[in-house]
């Protein structure tokens, strides 16, 4: 009889008595397959988009991967990654930018221990843990140079190979004879760091004629004969040591010692008593018959192990020169010219590595690099969050009170301590002998640590100018309302480069006084202005949406429009815009890279300097860019979405404040 | 105590005389002469856009009239910095939409303006905070932000903000339009209180309830000008202007 | 009026019997003369006259304090002195005026002229304008001293040889529509020496700074477009690439992403033209890429009056179905009467120029030389790099704004055009994007100034834009000042252009409310 109820054509229904249980939902709409059905494949066309969505992907994760790994050259970043940080800043007062670090994620861990929400803590966190562990250099003289290889034939040796040691460091080479024809077809000979030196054609071209020749028969590797002399030299073209290898067929090592800190020299040279006929066939030179008594066939790997090429830390060029005098003119008709034999005669490593080469040649000296400061960044944020947290979290109200204070005075005493750990004293012996440090000119700051100066003091310095601005705009009276709008919109209304230019060409002319000012100052002040000119903007957005009632309210209440301002608007106007001022410090943090066109080396114009100033790593321009867009983005997307999760959450808005 | 403040002796406290004002070519307030005692509870009702609001507004100088004269406590509006201060300093204001500072907590909203504008010790100006939350009702409030609280408690904040300046005259500026019916009620026995105590009060609202209770006279206003003033018995009963019979009828 | 006078009395009842109608308001002064100096333009005709006077005889003003009374101090504090007495005789007519007023008030209202808020705020106006005044000509002052190279305004007519890659080539003649090319330019293809005015070699650069800049602009609104919707696609995979896209182009510096593009992309490329990768007739190079360029022929200008016939028909034909669909509802198809039109009236034009005499166009390849390419169009990898880049980076912005617009709109929107029974591409196309079109506006505007101000990057790449002209012209000249001064006008010149095109656009989006 119910039954029947149930029957949907009847004009009238009663449910039945008990519920009927609830059903799971057709199985292809919910888990992973429902998942994939409703965002994946929802329809033909969808199917289609994914499909070819995931091709693309697919081919391109797997050239980039494949780049990456196996054939990009990463010790343009490992090797240069102190100039890249601090720039020229002098190596024995890097101490002071590690302070300055330290400090920066002591004081960030403290605030956010006192004052942090959990959520936003993660970002700040991992931000300042990353800057830490750029900032602090610690590492970035461990790293032992990857060995260097050279092909020497039957017709080509290593000329003189410069380089720089200590004393008591020991230079190892090895000549490895290459006697399977098995190898040729392989690539393996060229995992590792290839350089070539002066006298040479490129080791890679060479090796590939080799290839092509035994592939064609023509050249028969097992059939060796070479016979090398090594020779050290000293910057002076005096030989120091000498060594014969036999024209056996095995590996032979030299160990060499070296007496002093100074520039030295690495010469492999082929026996003459032993040299090949040559004959060109189909285009290419051949050894077709071994000459005299002493044939000289074959070929060999030499591999230089512990030594500093120039070529290979090529930019520590200068301190190197600092220390170790000028580059030896030996040998080379001019230092130039020899300078510019070592440099130019270089290839690019174009074979395929293994990911095993990968992770010991790139990676690892990468994280040697940054394992240290990485470390220390860990430990001493946790310490200052433990402590933070601790206080606030104490039953005395007024510990959390004392550190909230002290943290509050910390970051008001970090700005211009930071400024003169910086940049020293003048005249380091007028001061405490404990605060010694040498004036560091503003010429030698450099690298990623002068764009975060520059966004940091043109952010503060910006700030006041900017609420000056808004105000001045929004002001009853016509002169400075207008005076206020015309700087606003010419300022908008430019390049920020040609502020740039401006200040660096234009602002010396302002005044005598000014024309030996340094050029960081200058484009300070253009960056600042440009700044405060957007800032303003922002800030007159804050202060439209501040409701007419509030001014009127306080002026009833008999505050003059100072204190009106002060108390009533300004807090509020700049709570609200908290979201748009962290966008626009993103923008500001990647303009700064603007500085680097007009002579200013921060991190980007560093990173032009290594790729396009120094021969030896012009060749790696794509992963010297990829590394720096790494890492601006790294830090301006923390950026940008802690000012999304501000916006999102309401945090600062008067919205928030106002919901019951 | 009024005799000795009042500087023209005339016994009025407030007094506008043929006042004009304009909205750019809008004429808002037209030949407004009107006058308040001392102690004296005034309510001025009226259609919306008939420049009640204007009008108290005009009394604290908010807003500037163009024609006219309006003497606060026998002193004369006018550009007059001092005048100006004075004025303020004399008159409370309570809004339609409360104008409580949301970033500051309800101790602070009072407290401000008696430190920076009285010059008050700040322990002073919190026990008169403390004082005058007692007295609005709200004592537990005090360390509370205004969004927390709800449209009565924040009106009764306001008026607490207001008195706290220790004013002789305390302008309403429509104190219940933006609240809730049984939220209307707590502010309404604040303001009985406070016209009880003697307070001289110039109330723009719709409550003709209160106004019949507690004013001392009417005053009924209309496309920017004044057209009856009476007492409440007079006004509601046997209103003589036939705008104010129509208006009546439509309200009643 | 009678009424007014019983109340007068003291009374403190009242009935208004009075009819007050609405005056107009008062003038601020009963004196006619008065009244008649005090309107805004009289006022600002006799100041500037004023100021007029004051530069004419500024020499021998200055004369009299900075030479015979101060006798020529030294240069900075001369210079800082004579704009202090410049502010001075620029503010002296205000001052002077609000002292007036501040007495006349004294004397009526007697208010005192310290208390008086008008004279306040009139003082401050005054002192600020000595300031702004004295400051900024002191800085102009020392400016015009300390340049080692004089100033010269006429720098740009100059006859100076600036070695510019491309341009535009000033020595071939155009004729109207007759070797136009239709697809790629007529710029010069080699590195060329133009030897020519400064102003030469500046419209040079405006020129390429515009097609530079033209390019990218449309190119990163489609691109924008595309990404926007993607962002809100209902594919996962595309949302997230999308987002991913977005992402990493907002948060990377252009710069770093032009270094990465002209040096990491094209700067690996083989440079030599023989070497060139070869994509049909496309060749990309180091150098840039060469393609085939579209020319015109004698039979062009049939075909292009068809063309534009076509257009002005279907415009008619558009107007046509509108009233068709206001008077009898039948569904409009606007577009497709109007494409009708349009490819209808141009393939009789292509048929009509075969028929008197050949093809309309004619292709130019480019063919290798010894050295380089001849013929064709090339884009220098400059250009190229510019033009990708700022379309990548624009983009990514362009896109976020697009998505942000289209989901302002809000989901009951959509909900009631679907309940009422619009398809979901009339939905979009009546209710969703003239909704989200109004709040996408704005932002995209101030997203194509950035981009024209980010165009300015091209002297990081060795694009010859206007900014890298001015540069290269401000170094061989030493004409700092003046260079900046007509670079910035000219930036504002572009900035107040696009603004001005898309205040436009943005007034016929306006929602009419009340």
């Amino acid at each position: 009889m119910s039954e029947s109820y149930h029957r949907p054509d009847e004009t009238f229904y009663i449910a039945p008595k008990d519920a009927p249980p609830s059903r799971r939902p057709p199985a292809l709409t919910i888990g992973p397959a429902g998942w994939l059905r409703k965002n994946l494949f929802s329809s033909v066309g969808n199917t289609l988009i994914t499909v070819i969505t995931v091709a693309v992907i697919a081919a391109f994760f797997y050239e980039l991967i494949t780049w990456s790994v196996a054939k990009a050259e990463w010790n343009v970043v490992n090797n240069t990654t102190r100039l890249m940080m601090v720039g020229l800043y002098p190596v024995d007062q890097i101490w002071r930018i590690e302070l300055i670090a330290v400090l920066l994620v002591f004081l960030s861990g403290l605030g956010l221990g006192v004052w942090g929400g959990n959520a936003r803590g993660f970002f700040i966190t991992s931000l300042m843990i990353i800057i830490a562990a750029l900032i602090i250099p610690i590492g970035a003289e461990r790293i032992e140079a990857p060995p260097v290889r050279f092909l020497i034939t039957p017709t080509d040796a290593i000329g003189p190979m410069l380089f720089v040691g200590d004393q008591g460091d020991t230079v190892r080479l090895a000549v490895e004879p290459i006697d399977d024809n098995a190898i040729a077809n392989e690539t393996a000979p060229f995992v590792g760091y290839i350089e070539n030196s002066p006298g040479s054609s490129s080791s890679r071209a060479l090796w590939n004629n080799a290839k092509a020749q035994v592939v064609a028969g023509s050249l028969d590797l097992t059939n060796y004969n070479l016979q090398l002399t090594v020779q050290l030299l000293d910057a002076n073209g005096k030989v120091l040591e000498e060594q014969l290898s036999t024209p056996e067929r095995r590996r032979v090592n030299f160990e060499f010692e070296l007496p002093d800190d100074d520039w030295y020299y690495v010469q492999v040279l082929r026996d003459e008593t032993g040299e090949a006929i040559y004959d060109t066939v189909d285009g290419v030179q051949l050894p077709i018959a071994p000459a005299r008594s002493l044939p000289n066939t074959g070929y060999a790997w030499v591999r230089i192990d512990g030594v500093t090429t120039m070529s290979s830390q090529l930019t520590d060029v200068e301190q190197r020169t600092k220390k170790y005098g000028d580059v030896p003119a030996v040998q080379c008709p001019t230092a130039t010219e020899c300078r510019r034999l070592v440099l130019e005669e270089n290839v690019r490593f174009e074979g395929a590595r293994s990911f095993k080469a990968f992770l010991k040649t790139q990676l690892d000296p990468f994280l040697q690099e940054i394992i240290v400061s990485l470390i220390v960044g860990f430990a001493v944020m946790l310490t200052a969050y433990a402590i933070g947290n601790f206080a606030k979290q104490s039953r005395s109200p007024d510990s959390k009170k004392v550190v909230s204070r002290f943290t509050i005075i910390g970051w008001v005493v970090f700005f211009p301590l930071s400024w003169i750990l910086l940049s020293g004293f003048e005249d380091p012996n007028s001061v405490h002998p404990f605060l010694r440090m040498p004036e560091v000119a503003q010429s030698l700051w450099g690298g990623l640590i002068l764009t975060i100066v520059l966004t940091f003091v043109s952010l503060t310095v910006a700030f006041p100018i900017g609420i000056l601005l808004a105000l001045g705009r929004r002001s009853k009276l016509p002169i400075i309302s207008i005076f206020c709008i015309l700087f606003i919109e010419i300022v908008r209304g430019v390049p920020l480069i040609t502020i740039l230019f401006m200040a660096k060409f234009i602002v010396p002319y302002f005044a005598k006084s000014m024309s030996d000012t340094e050029l960081l100052i200058r484009l300070l002040v253009g960056l600042t202005l440009f700044t405060a000119a957007y800032n303003a903007e922002i800030i007159r957005g804050g202060l439209q949406i501040i409701p007419k009632g509030q001014i009127e309210a306080s002026q009833a209440l008999g505050l003059n429009p100072f204190s009106t301002n002060l108390f009533i608007v300004l807090p509020q106007a700049l709570r609200a815009v908290i979201p748009a001022m962290m966008s626009q410090s993103v923008s500001l943090f990647k303009d700064t890279t603007l500085v680097s066109i007009v002579g200013l080396f921060e991190f980007l114009g560093m990173i032009e300097l290594i790729v396009n100033g120094q021969q030896i790593y012009r060749p790696y321009q794509r992963e010297a860019y990829l590394f720096v867009g790494v890492i601006y983005f790294i830090i301006s997307y923390i950026m940008s979405s802690l000012s999304r999760r501000l916006e999102e959450s309401g945090a600062g808005t008067v919205r928030k404040m106002r919901k019951a | 105590m009024s005799e000795q403040s009042n500087s023209n002796g005339s016994g009025y406290i407030i007094e506008c005389e043929d006042v004009n004002k304009w909205f750019g070519e809008f004429h808002v307030l037209k030949d407004i002469n009107m006058k308040v005692k001392e102690r004296e509870v005034v309510v001025v009702i009226g259609p919306s856009g008939s420049g009640k609001s204007t009008l108290i507004r005009c009394i604290n100088r908010l807003e500037e009239h163009q024609e006219g004269k309006i003497l606060v406590d026998g002193i004369e509006l006018s550009n007059d910095l001092k005048n100006i201060n004075a004025i303020r300093r004399e008159t409370g204001m309570v809004f339609q939409s409360f104008n409580l500072f949301p970033h500051l907590t309800v101790m602070q909203n009072i407290t401000l303006a008696q430190r920076y504008v009285r010059r008050r010790p700040r322990r002073d100006a919190e026990d008169m905070a403390r004082q005058l939350l007692q007295r609005v009702g709200i004592p537990e409030q005090a360390n509370k932000y205004p969004g927390q609280l709800s449209g009565g408690q924040q009106q009764r904040v306001a008026i607490a903000r207001a008195l706290a300046m220790q004013p002789k005259i305390m302008l309403f500026d429509e104190p219940t339009s933006a609240l809730d019916p049984e939220m209307i009620k707590e502010v309404l026995d604040v303001m009985k209180e406070l016209a009880r105590s003697g307070m001289t009060m110039l109330v723009v609202t719709h409550e003709m309830g209160f106004a019949r209770e507690v004013a001392d006279r009417v005053i009924f206003m209309d496309s920017g000008r004044i057209v009856e003033i009476g007492t409440p018995e007079h006004f509601f009963e046997n209103p003589s202007h036939e705008r104010t019979k129509l208006f009546l009828s439509q309200i009643l | 009026m009678t009424a007014k006078t019983d109340y007068s009395r003291n009374d403190d009842f009242f009935v208004n019997t009075a009819d007050l109608s609405a005056r107009r308001p008062p003038p601020r002064s009963k004196n006619a003369v008065v009244q008649f100096l005090k309107r805004p333009i009289v006022l600002v005709s006799i100041y500037l006259a004023y100021v007029v006077l004051l530069l004419i005889n500024w020499d021998s003003l200055k004369n009299w304090l900075v030479d015979d009374i101060l006798n020529r101090p030294a240069a900075e504090i001369g210079n800082g002195i004579e704009a202090m007495w410049l502010g001075f005789w620029i503010a002296l007519p205000y001052l002077i005026y609000s002292i007036i007023s501040a007495f006349a008030i004294q004397m009526r209202l007697g208010i005192p002229f310290f208390r008086n808020l008008d004279f306040l705020s009139d003082i401050t106006q005054v002192v600020f304008l000595f300031a702004v005044v004295a400051g900024l000509y002191t800085l102009a002052l020392n400016v015009m001293d300390n340049t080692q190279i004089p100033i010269n305004w006429n720098v740009v007519q100059r006859q100076f040889p600036v070695e510019v890659s491309e341009g535009p080539d000033f020595n071939k003649e155009i004729t109207w529509l007759k070797d136009i090319p239709l697809i790629g330019n007529t710029l010069a293809d080699a590195i060329v020496l133009q030897p020519g005015t400064v102003t030469r070699s500046l419209i040079t650069g405006v020129i390429n700074t515009l097609r530079a800049v033209l390019l990218a602009l449309i190119f990163s609104t489609v691109l924008g477009v595309f990404v926007g919707v993607g962002l809100l696609s209902n594919n996962w995979l595309v949302r997230n690439i999308s987002t991913v896209y977005v992402e990493i182009f907002r948060n990377t510096p252009l710069l770093v992403q032009l270094f990465f593009i002209y040096r990491g992309l094209l700067g690996v490329l083989p440079t030599s033209p023989r070497d060139a990768h070869q994509f049909g007739d496309f060749y990309l190079s180091g150098r840039g890429l060469n393609f085939p360029k579209v020319l015109t022929t004698d039979t062009y200008s049939y075909f292009f009056v068809c063309v534009i016939a076509g257009l002005v028909v279907g415009a008619f034909l558009w107007r046509w179905r509108l009233k068709v669909q206001d008077e009898t509802g039948k569904p409009a198809n606007t577009l497709a009467w109007f494409s009708l039109a349009f490819v209808g009236l141009g393939a009789v034009g292509l048929g009509l120029a075969f028929a008197l005499g050949g093809s309309p166009f004619k292709l130019d390849y480019p063919v290798l030389d010894r050295f380089n390419f001849s013929g064709g169009s090339r884009w220098s990898s400059g250009y190229l790099t510019l033009v990708v880049g700022l379309t990548f980076y624009t983009g990514a912005f362009i896109a976020d704004i697009v998505r942000a617009g289209i989901q302002s709109v809000s989901y009951g929107q959509i909900e009631a055009a679907r309940a009422h029974g619009l398809t979901s591409n009339q939905t979009l196309r009546l209710v969703v994007l003239p909704q989200a079109m109004r709040l996408i506006v704005p932002p995209l505007t101030n997203q194509y100034l950035n981009l024209s101000k980010n165009s300015s990057l091209a002297i990081a790449i060795g694009f010859y834009d206007l900014y890298n002209v001015a540069t290269v012209v401000q170094n061989q000249t030493g004409q700092a000042v003046a260079l900046f001064a007509i670079l910035m006008g000219a930036y504002l010149v572009i900035s107040l252009l696009i603004s001005l095109l898309m205040n436009i656009v943005n007034r016929s989006l306006r929602l009419k409310t009340r």
